[in-house]
């Protein structure tokens, strides 16, 4: 059997000071490929947390987290941001595109510095544009798109790197029924073979939608649906 | 490689998002360095006219006045008779010339012209041969004073560039202009004289002559000598001169006087504008450095979201601080261009105006325009640094 393609086991995340805050006490997780997990929990849970470490954005106090097979607990900011570039893709609620590049320019943001051609790097991100149907919106700037489009330009540059996993953070969170929809849709095909959808939600409807719910309350993980017996 | 030009793009993009601040971060280094090449060049150029000038003229002119010892009531200070000949019994002095001044007398183009020219200060001057050798001057046309006209006191006259543009003397022309009613036939026109613009205005008659017409057998008033160019005056020539035009007997000479100190005192002052000058430019640069440090450090936390988001997708720190060290140097880079195209631009047209010697060092330019590159990398440090430390954790809000 191949290695998950994110492993937490034992993570303790403690936020210093003289009161020391365990954010994260004891997590195990394992995210296999194919899979569409939901992260639910009450604000303060621990998901931002949780989150963080996910996408090797900080590292745990104390635990493992393994990419594939390889062990990034201790790893330097440097690894860990050629990781991150390497196999995690994020959607955030405020999408956070780059205001004065277009839709093309903020989804090859995610391309640069990896030694491609200018026009296969236009071109994997015109794909993924493509992918999530704005390709005749590539030249617009985010503020001529609505919140649905620049929420899909965000998963197009989520894509364009073919990340294992995929990091949504409330991705429905700043948007209309009508685009929530559509973006739910979107992120509910991208699981495959080679790669898994994680999505923070507070919206237990969304929640349903995923194949597996993972509740986080006060730190600890309470409830894994996808749990090994 | 690709990736430094990729880095390149994405900050110009980056800094030409907002083209109004973009050009108000500018406008420091280009007034820096503006200032600083249009301070050097002008004073370069200015400095250039007055060596040139400098050089054409001589600077081992010297002229000495006799001073009011020797005076007789209603006449000028005269120095001894035997000046010259005393004169150029000194090795170090080169030629020698004689002149004096004829105060109170009336010259005039013609006798009808006597309302219109009454109040012109033209001054009659007796001079020997030698004068424009030693002021080495040319004449304009004509010719100077020689012995024909010294041997019997001939009412010949040659005027000062001024004094013949007064009277409308055309070259060549058989004239003749009136000293106190008595008629003198012009033989030529003396060139302008800079190191004694007083000559400009003055008519020049023999010895003979003023003996003759005007009573006058003193000695000079003035002498003006060459002395050896590699020769320096010192304090106490003033003494040795004075012993030795008058030879132990009354009367005595003022401080010699060198003509083109002047105009190296006036080339000094412009060293001090130059000071001010490029002080000025260089706290505009360093004001325009400051700025640039302000505005990108308040750049760098507006988009906070953008450094965030270029972390998560896998940018690293110092991919971020490049970024924003770039986006300082292209500032640097162009305010430096645009401040030395700003400065030659003040120059070309400055020196053009005063008729200087264009006098503009291609090192000034790129000196100038490395200076501000320089500035503008130290302004972005802290602003990159400041970048770079941002946690994406921390600015992407998650959760």
């Amino acid at each position: 059997m191949t290695a998950p393609l994110l492993q937490l086991e034992d993570v303790h995340r403690t936020y210093g000071g003289a009161v020391p805050v365990h954010a994260l006490a004891d997590v195990s997780l394992h995210i296999e490929a194919g899979e569409f997990v939901a992260l639910v929990g009450p604000s303060g849970s621990g998901k931002s947390t949780l989150l963080g470490l996910l996408g090797l954005l900080d590292r745990p106090t104390s635990g493992t987290i393994r990419v594939g097979d390889r062990d990034v607990s201790r790893a330097r900011d440097a690894r860990r941001t050629r990781e991150r570039g390497r196999s995690i893709g994020f959607v955030f609620q405020q999408f956070h595109l780059i205001p004065h590049l277009s839709a093309l320019g903020n989804v090859e943001t995610a391309l640069l510095y990896r030694r491609l051609r200018r026009r296969d790097r236009r071109q994997r991100a015109l794909d993924a544009l493509d992918q999530v149907g704005l390709s005749e919106r590539a030249t617009h700037r985010p503020v001529e798109l609505s919140g649905g489009e620049q929420q899909r330009v965000a998963i197009a540059r989520a894509l364009v790197t073919d990340p294992r996993i995929i990091l949504a953070d409330e991705p429905t969170g700043a948007l209309d029924t009508a685009n929530a929809e559509l973006v739910m849709e979107l992120l509910q095909t991208l699981p495959d073979a080679n790669r898994a959808v994680v999505m923070v939600t507070h919206d237990l409807s969304l929640a349903e939608r995923a194949d597996r719910q993972v509740r986080l309350r006060d730190g600890y993980v309470v409830e894994d649906t996808g749990a090994e017996p | 490689m690709r990736s430094t030009v990729e880095l390149v793009l994405v900050a110009v993009r980056g800094l030409f998002a907002r083209p109004m601040r973009t050009a108000l971060i500018l406008l420091g280094p280009i007034i820096g360095v503006g200032a600083i090449v249009a301070a050097v060049g002008l004073t370069e150029s200015a400095k250039g006219d007055v060596n040139a000038t400098l050089d054409e003229l001589g600077t081992n002119l010297v002229t000495v006045q006799a001073s009011a010892g020797l005076s007789q009531p209603g006449q000028l200070p005269r120095l001894p008779e035997e000046t010259k000949e005393r004169m150029l019994s000194i090795s170090l002095v080169e030629s020698v010339s004689v002149v004096t001044e004829l105060p109170g007398h009336r010259v005039l183009p013609h006798a009808a012209a006597a309302e219109a020219f009454e109040v012109l200060p033209i001054s009659v001057r007796a001079a020997d041969g030698e004068l424009p050798t030693v002021l080495e001057v040319e004449l304009t046309w004509g010719r100077w004073l020689d012995s024909w006209d010294e041997l019997d006191g001939h009412r010949t006259v040659v005027l000062g560039a001024e004094a013949a543009a007064a009277f409308a003397v055309l070259p060549g022309e058989a004239r003749t202009i009136l000293i106190d009613d008595r008629r003198y036939g012009v033989a030529g026109v003396l060139d302008p004289v800079p190191l004694v613009p007083s000559y400009d205005l003055s008519v020049f008659i023999s010895f003979a002559a003023a003996a003759t017409d005007f009573d006058d057998d003193g000695g000079p008033t003035q002498a003006l000598f060459r002395v050896d160019p590699t020769a320096q005056l010192r304090d106490d020539d003033a003494v040795f001169l004075n012993t030795v035009i008058t030879a132990g007997g009354p009367g005595g000479i003022d401080a010699p006087v060198v003509p083109t100190d002047a105009l190296e005192a006036s080339a000094a002052v412009d060293e001090t504008l130059r000071a001010v000058v490029l002080l000025m430019g260089g706290l505009a640069l360093l004001v325009g450095g400051l700025g640039i440090a302000n505005v990108m450090s308040i750049s760098v936390l507006q988009r906070s979201a953008e450094i965030g988001i270029r972390r998560a997708v896998g940018h690293s720190r110092i991919r971020l601080a490049g970024q924003f060290l770039l986006e300082a140097m292209v500032v640097g880079v162009l305010g430096g261009l645009l401040g030395a195209a700003l400065g030659a631009g003040i120059v070309v047209v400055g020196a053009d105006y005063r008729d200087w010697t264009l006098v503009l060092e291609p090192s000034l330019l790129v000196g100038g325009a490395l200076l501000a590159i320089a500035v503008a990398v130290v302004s972005g440090l802290v602003p990159a640094v400041r970048a770079a430390r941002l946690e994406p954790l921390e600015t992407l809000r998650l959760g």
